[in-house]
C-alpha cells in the first residue's frame, strides 16, 4: 500500500520536475516547481520527518516560490523570444550529460556493496522500526524519540550539538540580506546619476550642478527654488571634501 | 513491516529529480529557470539526507537527527542563495536588458 502511495508521488514529483524544466511559459514553470516542492513534502511525510515537511511547505513554497515569481515579474520575460530559445539539436549534449549522469548514479545505488557491517543500499528493504514512546512502554531509542517529537528535539540539537553551524547560518542570512539592499542600493544611485540630477555624487568628477539643473532651478520665478540651489551649491562641497 | 519502501527507491528518486536538475541548468537560457532547476537539486539533496537519516544506522555520539539538521541547513542555504540570485539577474536585467544567461558576455573575450 505505502509502496503504491511512492509510486503515485515519486511519478508525479518525476514529472512536475520535467515540467519546470521544459515548460515554455516561465509562470507556469514556477507552478510546476511550487507543485514539485509540495510532493517533496510528501516524500518527508513518507520518510517520517512532518517537521521537515511543514519546513518544506513554509519555506520553499511560502518564501522561495512567492521571491522567484517576483523575479519572473520583474523582468518581464515571461515567454517567448529567448525564453526556451535554441534549435532541439542544441539540447541534446545537455540531455545526453543528465541521462548519462542518472545512469551512472542509478547503476552506482544499485551496485553499492556493504561496507563496514552495514548493508548494501540495494539490501535494505525496512526501515527500523521507530517505537512511539509511552508512559508504560518499553524505553525508546533515541531516534524513535526523536521522530515522536521531531520540534522538540530539533530546536534541542540546534542550540546544543548544532549552536555554532546555526549562528554561522544567521550571519549568513544577515550578510545575504544586506548584500541584496547593496546590489539594489548601489543600482538606485546609479540610475539617479543617469538623469543627471546629481552627477557630483560620482567620485566628484563633476563639481557644480548639471547645468540644465541650475537652469530650470533659475527660471523658476519663486524664491524657494533658489532657496534650494543655494542649498545644494554646500552639500556638493562637503561631498567633494 | 514487510511492505515497506526499500532505501533505494527514495535513491532513485532523488538522482532522478537531480538529473531532471542538471538538464534544466544546461538546456534553459533564461537566469530565473537556472535558479528554479537548482532548487529541484537541492531538494534532490534533501531528499537523500532524510533517508539516510531514517534508513541508516545512527553513529553513536552523533545525536538523534544528524540528518534533518544537514536538511535544515540546506533550506537555510537555498533560501539566502535564491535571494541574492534574484538581486543578482534583476541588476543584470536592467544593465543588459535581458534576463537570459548567454547575454552577459561583457567578459568575453
Amino acid at each position: 500500500m505505502i509502496r503504491i502511495l511512492f509510486g503515485i508521488l515519486a511519478t508525479l514529483g518525476i514529472l512536475t520536475a520535467l515540467g519546470t524544466v521544459l515548460a515554455r511559459n516561465l509562470v507556469h514553470a514556477a507552478l510546476f516547481l511550487v507543485a514539485f516542492f509540495f510532493l517533496v513534502a510528501c516524500q518527508f511525510v513518507l520518510l517520517e520527518a512532518e517537521f521537515m515537511a511543514a519546513m518544506q511547505v513554509l519555506v520553499y513554497i511560502g518564501a522561495v516560490a512567492i521571491i522567484l515569481m517576483f523575479g519572473i515579474m520583474l523582468t518581464r520575460n515571461i515567454q517567448g523570444d529567448e525564453t526556451t530559445g535554441g534549435h532541439w539539436v542544441r539540447k541534446l549534449p545537455a540531455a545526453a550529460v543528465a541521462l548519462g549522469m542518472l545512469a551512472v548514479l542509478v547503476a552506482g545505488i544499485l551496485d553499492e556493496k556493504p561496507l563496514g557491517g552495514r548493508p548494501a543500499w540495494s539490501a535494505i528493504q525496512a526501515r527500523p522500526e521507530a517505537i512511539v514512546p509511552s508512559a508504560d512502554g518499553p524505553p525508546v531509542d533515541a531516534r524513535s524519540a526523536a521522530i515522536a517529537d521531531m520540534s522538540r528535539s530539533v530546536g534541542v540539537e540546534m542550540l546544543q550539538r548544532f549552536v555554532v553551524p546555526f549562528e554561522i547560518a544567521g550571519l549568513l542570512l544577515t550578510a545575504a540580506l544586506v548584500g541584496a539592499i547593496a546590489l539594489a542600493q548601489s543600482e538606485e544611485r546609479e540610475d539617479s546619476s543617469r538623469s543627471g540630477a546629481s552627477s557630483d555624487m560620482r567620485g566628484g568628477t563633476t563639481m557644480q550642478p548639471a547645468p540644465g539643473f541650475g537652469v530650470k532651478l533659475a527660471a523658476t520665478p519663486n524664491g524657494s527654488a533658489a532657496g534650494l540651489s543655494a542649498k545644494l551649491h554646500p552639500a556638493s562641497d562637503t561631498n567633494l571634501s | 513491516m514487510n511492505n515497506d519502501i526499500p532505501l533505494s527507491w527514495f535513491l532513485i528518486f532523488a538522482s532522478a529529480t537531480f538529473c531532471i536538475g542538471l538538464l534544466g541548468v544546461l538546456v534553459r537560457r533564461n537566469a530565473i529557470a537556472v535558479l528554479m532547476a537548482i532548487e529541484i537539486m537541492l531538494n534532490a539533496a534533501n531528499i537523500n539526507f532524510l533517508a539516510f537519516w531514517r534508513y541508516g544506522t545512527p553513529t553513536p555520539g552523533d545525536g538523534p537527527i544528524t540528518g534533518v539538521m544537514m536538511a535544515i541547513f540546506v533550506i537555510t542555504i537555498a533560501a539566502a542563495e535564491v535571494a541574492v540570485g534574484i538581486g543578482l539577474i534583476l541588476l543584470c536585467y536592467r544593465r543588459w536588458k535581458a534576463a537570459d544567461v548567454d547575454r552577459y558576455d561583457s567578459l568575453a573575450g
